[in-house]
Protein backbone atom coordinates (compact mmCIF):
# COMPACT_ATOMS: atom_id res chain seq x y z
CA UNK A 1 0.00 0.00 0.00
CA UNK A 2 1.20 2.90 -1.12
CA UNK A 3 1.40 5.97 2.13
CA UNK A 4 0.65 8.82 -0.01
CA UNK A 5 -3.22 9.77 0.21
CA UNK A 6 -5.96 10.53 -2.10
CA UNK A 7 -7.19 12.79 -0.11
CA UNK A 8 -5.79 15.21 1.82
CA UNK A 9 -6.81 14.95 5.24
CA UNK A 10 -7.63 18.73 7.42
CA UNK A 11 -7.47 18.07 10.55
CA UNK A 12 -9.71 19.99 13.09
CA UNK A 13 -8.81 20.96 16.47
CA UNK A 14 -12.18 19.16 17.46
CA UNK A 15 -11.01 15.77 16.49
CA UNK A 16 -7.22 15.69 17.19
CA UNK A 17 -8.56 16.43 21.02
CA UNK A 18 -10.93 13.31 20.66
CA UNK A 19 -7.88 11.23 18.53
CA UNK A 20 -6.04 11.96 22.26
CA UNK A 21 -8.58 11.04 24.37
CA UNK A 22 -8.62 7.25 22.97
CA UNK A 23 -7.07 4.50 24.57
CA UNK A 24 -3.57 2.80 22.62
CA UNK A 25 -6.24 0.09 20.79
CA UNK A 26 -8.43 2.24 19.55
CA UNK A 27 -5.89 5.14 18.20
CA UNK A 28 -4.24 2.17 16.39
CA UNK A 29 -7.56 1.22 14.89
CA UNK A 30 -8.78 4.87 14.10
CA UNK A 31 -5.71 5.47 12.18
CA UNK A 32 -6.33 2.18 10.50
CA UNK A 33 -9.73 2.97 9.62
CA UNK A 34 -8.02 6.34 8.46
CA UNK A 35 -5.65 4.90 6.33
CA UNK A 36 -8.22 2.74 4.54
CA UNK A 37 -10.60 6.08 4.39
CA UNK A 38 -7.79 8.78 2.64
CA UNK A 39 -6.71 6.55 0.24
CA UNK A 40 -9.84 6.16 -0.90
CA UNK A 41 -10.74 2.46 -0.28
CA UNK A 42 -14.05 2.85 1.77
CA UNK A 43 -16.58 5.79 2.59
CA UNK A 44 -18.81 6.25 5.05
CA UNK A 45 -23.02 6.82 5.62
CA UNK A 46 -24.24 10.72 4.86
CA UNK A 47 -25.90 12.61 7.69
CA UNK A 48 -29.09 14.03 6.83
CA UNK A 49 -30.10 17.50 5.98
CA UNK A 50 -27.58 20.46 5.45
CA UNK A 51 -24.94 17.93 6.83
CA UNK A 52 -25.25 15.52 3.65
CA UNK A 53 -22.04 15.97 2.59
CA UNK A 54 -20.74 15.32 6.68
CA UNK A 55 -20.27 11.04 6.43
CA UNK A 56 -20.16 8.23 9.46
CA UNK A 57 -18.10 5.61 9.86
CA UNK A 58 -18.32 2.98 12.54
CA UNK A 59 -15.21 2.00 14.26
CA UNK A 60 -16.90 -0.75 17.05
CA UNK A 61 -18.22 1.68 19.65
CA UNK A 62 -17.00 5.11 18.07
CA UNK A 63 -18.01 7.22 14.93
CA UNK A 64 -15.65 8.72 13.11
CA UNK A 65 -17.02 11.79 11.41
CA UNK A 66 -15.49 13.70 8.04
CA UNK A 67 -16.64 15.42 4.87
CA UNK A 68 -15.39 14.74 1.84
CA UNK A 69 -17.44 17.69 -0.20
CA UNK A 70 -14.44 19.38 -1.78
CA UNK A 71 -11.99 17.48 -4.30
CA UNK A 72 -8.98 15.86 -2.77
CA UNK A 73 -9.96 17.62 0.90
CA UNK A 74 -10.93 15.55 3.77
CA UNK A 75 -11.97 17.54 6.57
CA UNK A 76 -11.89 15.33 9.84
CA UNK A 77 -14.24 16.69 11.84
CA UNK A 78 -14.09 14.30 15.28
CA UNK A 79 -14.07 10.84 16.51
CA UNK A 80 -17.07 10.40 18.73
CA UNK A 81 -18.05 7.25 21.33
CA UNK A 82 -21.38 6.50 20.89
CA UNK A 83 -22.62 7.68 24.60
CA UNK A 84 -22.90 4.26 26.13
CA UNK A 85 -22.53 5.75 29.39
CA UNK A 86 -25.92 6.92 29.44
CA UNK A 87 -27.35 3.33 30.00
CA UNK B 1 -45.72 12.64 2.08
CA UNK B 2 -47.80 14.32 4.68
CA UNK B 3 -47.28 17.44 5.61
CA UNK B 4 -48.69 17.58 9.01
CA UNK B 5 -46.06 15.01 9.78
CA UNK B 6 -43.35 17.30 9.64
CA UNK B 7 -45.51 20.14 11.59
CA UNK B 8 -45.42 17.54 14.15
CA UNK B 9 -44.19 19.11 17.68
CA UNK B 10 -40.50 18.70 17.47
CA UNK B 11 -40.69 16.97 20.56
CA UNK B 12 -41.83 13.74 18.85
CA UNK B 13 -42.17 11.03 21.47
CA UNK B 14 -39.16 8.81 21.67
CA UNK B 15 -39.40 5.27 20.76
CA UNK B 16 -38.20 4.75 24.37
CA UNK B 17 -41.10 7.06 25.72
CA UNK B 18 -43.75 5.06 24.12
CA UNK B 19 -42.49 1.87 25.83
CA UNK B 20 -41.44 3.10 29.26
CA UNK B 21 -45.54 4.34 29.09
CA UNK B 22 -46.70 0.70 28.10
CA UNK B 23 -44.32 -0.77 30.87
CA UNK B 24 -45.86 1.55 33.06
CA UNK B 25 -49.48 1.08 32.21
CA UNK B 26 -50.69 4.71 32.86
CA UNK B 27 -54.15 5.80 31.29
CA UNK B 28 -52.61 8.24 28.77
CA UNK B 29 -50.24 4.80 27.21
CA UNK B 30 -53.65 2.57 27.86
CA UNK B 31 -55.01 4.44 25.54
CA UNK B 32 -52.11 4.67 23.43
CA UNK B 33 -51.51 1.33 23.12
CA UNK B 34 -55.53 0.45 22.54
CA UNK B 35 -55.41 2.76 19.33
CA UNK B 36 -52.05 1.28 18.24
CA UNK B 37 -53.12 -2.70 18.95
CA UNK B 38 -54.06 -3.20 15.40
CA UNK B 39 -50.54 -1.99 13.47
CA UNK B 40 -48.99 -3.49 16.38
CA UNK B 41 -50.28 -7.32 15.58
CA UNK B 42 -49.44 -6.38 12.34
CA UNK B 43 -46.18 -5.56 13.03
CA UNK B 44 -46.26 -8.62 15.40
CA UNK B 45 -46.91 -10.82 12.59
CA UNK B 46 -44.73 -9.44 9.95
CA UNK B 47 -42.01 -6.66 11.35
CA UNK B 48 -40.81 -5.70 7.76
CA UNK B 49 -44.48 -4.05 7.72
CA UNK B 50 -43.23 -1.73 10.10
CA UNK B 51 -42.45 1.60 7.88
CA UNK B 52 -45.53 0.99 6.20
CA UNK B 53 -47.11 0.62 9.44
CA UNK B 54 -45.50 3.67 10.55
CA UNK B 55 -46.72 5.61 7.45
CA UNK B 56 -50.28 4.60 7.80
CA UNK B 57 -50.05 5.67 11.73
CA UNK B 58 -48.84 8.89 10.57
CA UNK B 59 -51.53 10.18 8.14
CA UNK B 60 -54.35 8.46 11.37
CA UNK B 61 -55.34 12.05 13.15
CA UNK B 62 -56.15 10.24 16.08
CA UNK B 63 -52.77 8.81 16.49
CA UNK B 64 -51.53 12.37 15.65
CA UNK B 65 -53.58 13.73 18.65
CA UNK B 66 -51.95 11.29 20.94
CA UNK B 67 -48.25 11.92 19.40
CA UNK B 68 -48.94 15.74 20.81
CA UNK B 69 -50.04 14.76 24.07
CA UNK B 70 -47.33 12.32 24.29
CA UNK B 71 -45.17 15.12 23.40
CA UNK B 72 -46.19 16.87 26.50
CA UNK B 73 -45.91 13.71 28.67
CA UNK B 74 -42.14 13.68 27.43
CA UNK B 75 -41.36 17.49 28.92
CA UNK B 76 -43.94 17.17 31.98
CA UNK B 77 -42.98 13.73 33.35
CA UNK B 78 -40.81 11.52 31.72
CA UNK B 79 -37.05 10.87 33.66
CA UNK B 80 -34.08 9.84 32.06
CA UNK B 81 -34.23 7.04 34.53
CA UNK B 82 -37.37 5.60 33.06
CA UNK B 83 -36.38 5.73 29.61
CA UNK B 84 -33.00 3.78 30.89
CA UNK B 85 -35.70 0.78 32.86
CA UNK B 86 -37.47 0.78 29.71
CA UNK B 87 -34.23 0.06 27.67
CA UNK B 88 -32.91 -2.75 30.69
CA UNK B 89 -36.71 -4.53 29.95
CA UNK B 90 -36.19 -5.07 26.30
CA UNK B 91 -32.37 -5.85 26.30
CA UNK B 92 -33.28 -8.49 28.85
CA UNK B 93 -36.25 -9.86 26.91
CA UNK B 94 -33.87 -10.19 23.57
CA UNK B 95 -30.72 -11.58 25.76
CA UNK B 96 -33.18 -14.14 27.13
CA UNK B 97 -33.48 -15.26 23.82
CA UNK B 98 -29.64 -15.15 22.94
CA UNK B 99 -30.15 -12.45 20.18
CA UNK B 100 -27.66 -9.44 20.04
CA UNK B 101 -29.16 -6.49 19.78
CA UNK B 102 -26.88 -4.16 22.26
CA UNK B 103 -25.56 -2.08 19.70
CA UNK B 104 -28.85 -1.09 18.16
CA UNK B 105 -30.13 -0.25 21.70
CA UNK B 106 -27.53 1.98 22.70
CA UNK B 107 -28.16 3.80 19.63
CA UNK B 108 -31.85 4.63 20.54
CA UNK B 109 -31.36 5.27 24.03
CA UNK B 110 -28.51 7.57 22.62
CA UNK B 111 -31.00 9.20 20.33
CA UNK B 112 -33.77 9.67 22.95
CA UNK B 113 -32.06 11.00 25.80
CA UNK B 114 -30.25 13.29 23.99
CA UNK B 115 -33.26 14.64 22.57
CA UNK B 116 -34.84 14.58 26.29
CA UNK B 117 -32.11 16.79 27.54
CA UNK B 118 -32.56 18.59 25.02
CA UNK B 119 -35.72 19.17 25.34
CA UNK B 120 -35.79 19.79 29.10
CA UNK B 121 -32.55 22.03 29.06
CA UNK B 122 -32.68 23.34 26.03
CA UNK B 123 -36.23 23.89 24.58
CA UNK B 124 -35.99 27.30 22.62
CA UNK B 125 -32.83 26.27 20.78
CA UNK B 126 -33.92 22.80 20.11
CA UNK B 127 -37.10 23.59 18.79
CA UNK B 128 -35.79 26.13 16.32
CA UNK B 129 -33.54 24.05 15.62
CA UNK B 130 -35.87 21.34 14.26
CA UNK B 131 -38.14 23.51 12.90
CA UNK B 132 -35.24 24.99 10.48
CA UNK B 133 -34.55 20.85 9.52
CA UNK B 134 -38.26 20.00 8.92
CA UNK B 135 -38.69 23.41 6.71
CA UNK B 136 -35.77 23.08 4.64
CA UNK B 137 -35.52 19.06 4.63
CA UNK B 138 -38.79 18.07 4.63
CA UNK B 139 -38.17 14.81 3.03
CA UNK B 140 -35.72 13.88 5.86
CA UNK B 141 -37.66 15.02 8.39
CA UNK B 142 -40.69 12.65 7.42
CA UNK B 143 -38.09 9.72 6.94
CA UNK B 144 -36.75 11.05 10.79
CA UNK B 145 -40.42 10.80 12.27
CA UNK B 146 -41.16 7.84 9.91
CA UNK B 147 -38.16 5.95 11.93
CA UNK B 148 -38.89 7.05 15.15
CA UNK B 149 -43.04 5.65 14.72
CA UNK B 150 -41.57 2.29 13.45
CA UNK B 151 -39.45 2.21 15.93
CA UNK B 152 -41.71 2.81 18.37
CA UNK B 153 -44.26 0.14 17.12
CA UNK B 154 -41.10 -2.46 17.04
CA UNK B 155 -39.91 -2.03 20.28
CA UNK B 156 -43.62 -2.26 21.40
CA UNK B 157 -44.39 -5.34 19.23
CA UNK B 158 -41.23 -6.86 20.96
CA UNK B 159 -42.07 -6.90 24.48
CA UNK B 160 -45.26 -8.96 23.41
CA UNK B 161 -43.57 -11.85 21.13
CA UNK B 162 -42.90 -14.73 22.60
CA UNK B 163 -41.56 -16.97 19.76
CA UNK B 164 -37.67 -16.62 18.73
CA UNK B 165 -38.07 -16.63 14.95
CA UNK B 166 -40.28 -13.48 15.31
CA UNK B 167 -37.82 -11.60 17.64
CA UNK B 168 -34.87 -12.19 15.34
CA UNK B 169 -37.22 -10.53 12.29
CA UNK B 170 -37.72 -8.01 14.71
CA UNK B 171 -34.60 -7.68 15.62
CA UNK B 172 -33.19 -7.33 12.16
CA UNK B 173 -35.89 -4.33 11.55
CA UNK B 174 -34.67 -2.61 14.68
CA UNK B 175 -30.97 -2.64 13.77
CA UNK B 176 -31.74 -1.76 10.13
CA UNK B 177 -33.76 1.52 11.50
CA UNK B 178 -31.62 1.89 14.53
CA UNK B 179 -28.58 2.47 12.19
CA UNK B 180 -30.46 5.13 10.20
CA UNK B 181 -31.43 6.90 13.41
CA UNK B 182 -27.70 7.13 14.15
CA UNK B 183 -27.12 9.41 11.35
CA UNK B 184 -30.33 11.70 12.32
CA UNK B 185 -28.56 11.78 16.02
CA UNK B 186 -25.53 12.62 14.72
CA UNK B 187 -26.65 15.24 12.22
CA UNK B 188 -28.95 17.25 15.06
CA UNK B 189 -25.47 17.10 17.43
CA UNK B 190 -23.66 18.47 15.02
CA UNK B 191 -26.12 21.55 14.06
CA UNK B 192 -25.47 21.97 17.41
CA UNK B 193 -21.98 22.61 16.94
CA UNK B 194 -21.61 24.41 14.51
CA UNK B 195 -19.78 27.99 14.16
CA UNK B 196 -17.86 25.97 17.49
CA UNK B 197 -13.70 27.32 17.70
CA UNK B 198 -13.04 23.37 17.92
CA UNK B 199 -14.02 22.75 14.45
CA UNK B 200 -11.17 25.26 12.62
CA UNK B 201 -8.87 22.98 10.88
CA UNK B 202 -4.84 22.98 12.91
CA UNK B 203 -3.36 21.39 10.45
CA UNK B 204 -3.10 18.89 7.13
CA UNK B 205 -1.07 16.10 6.49
CA UNK B 206 0.01 14.29 3.46
CA UNK B 207 1.00 10.58 3.89
CA UNK B 208 0.70 8.14 6.48
CA UNK B 209 3.72 9.43 8.24
CA UNK B 210 2.76 12.96 8.92
CA UNK B 211 -0.30 11.50 10.12
CA UNK B 212 0.91 9.60 12.68
CA UNK B 213 3.15 12.34 13.93
CA UNK B 214 0.35 15.04 13.96
CA UNK B 215 -1.57 12.70 16.41
CA UNK B 216 1.04 11.27 18.08
CA UNK B 217 1.35 7.09 17.66
CA UNK B 218 3.98 5.41 16.88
Amino acid sequence: MSNEFKHVPHISKRFKKSFESLDKEMKHRTVEKLEELLKGYISGEPLRGEYKGFKRIRIGKYRLIYSNSEPCKMYLYDIRPRETAYI
Amino acid sequence: MNTQVVLTPPPTPSPSQALSGVLTGSPLYTTFLELLRPWIERVVNDPRVAEVVAQELLGNTEFLYLLTMLSQDMVLRVSEDELRNAYKVLHTKFREFDIDIEDSIEIVVEHDLWKLRQIKENFSSFTSMYIDFATKNSGDAYRYVTILVALMVLLIASIEVRSHEKLELLASEIKRLADELELYTLTFMLVFEKDKEENKVITTVRNLEELKRVLGVE
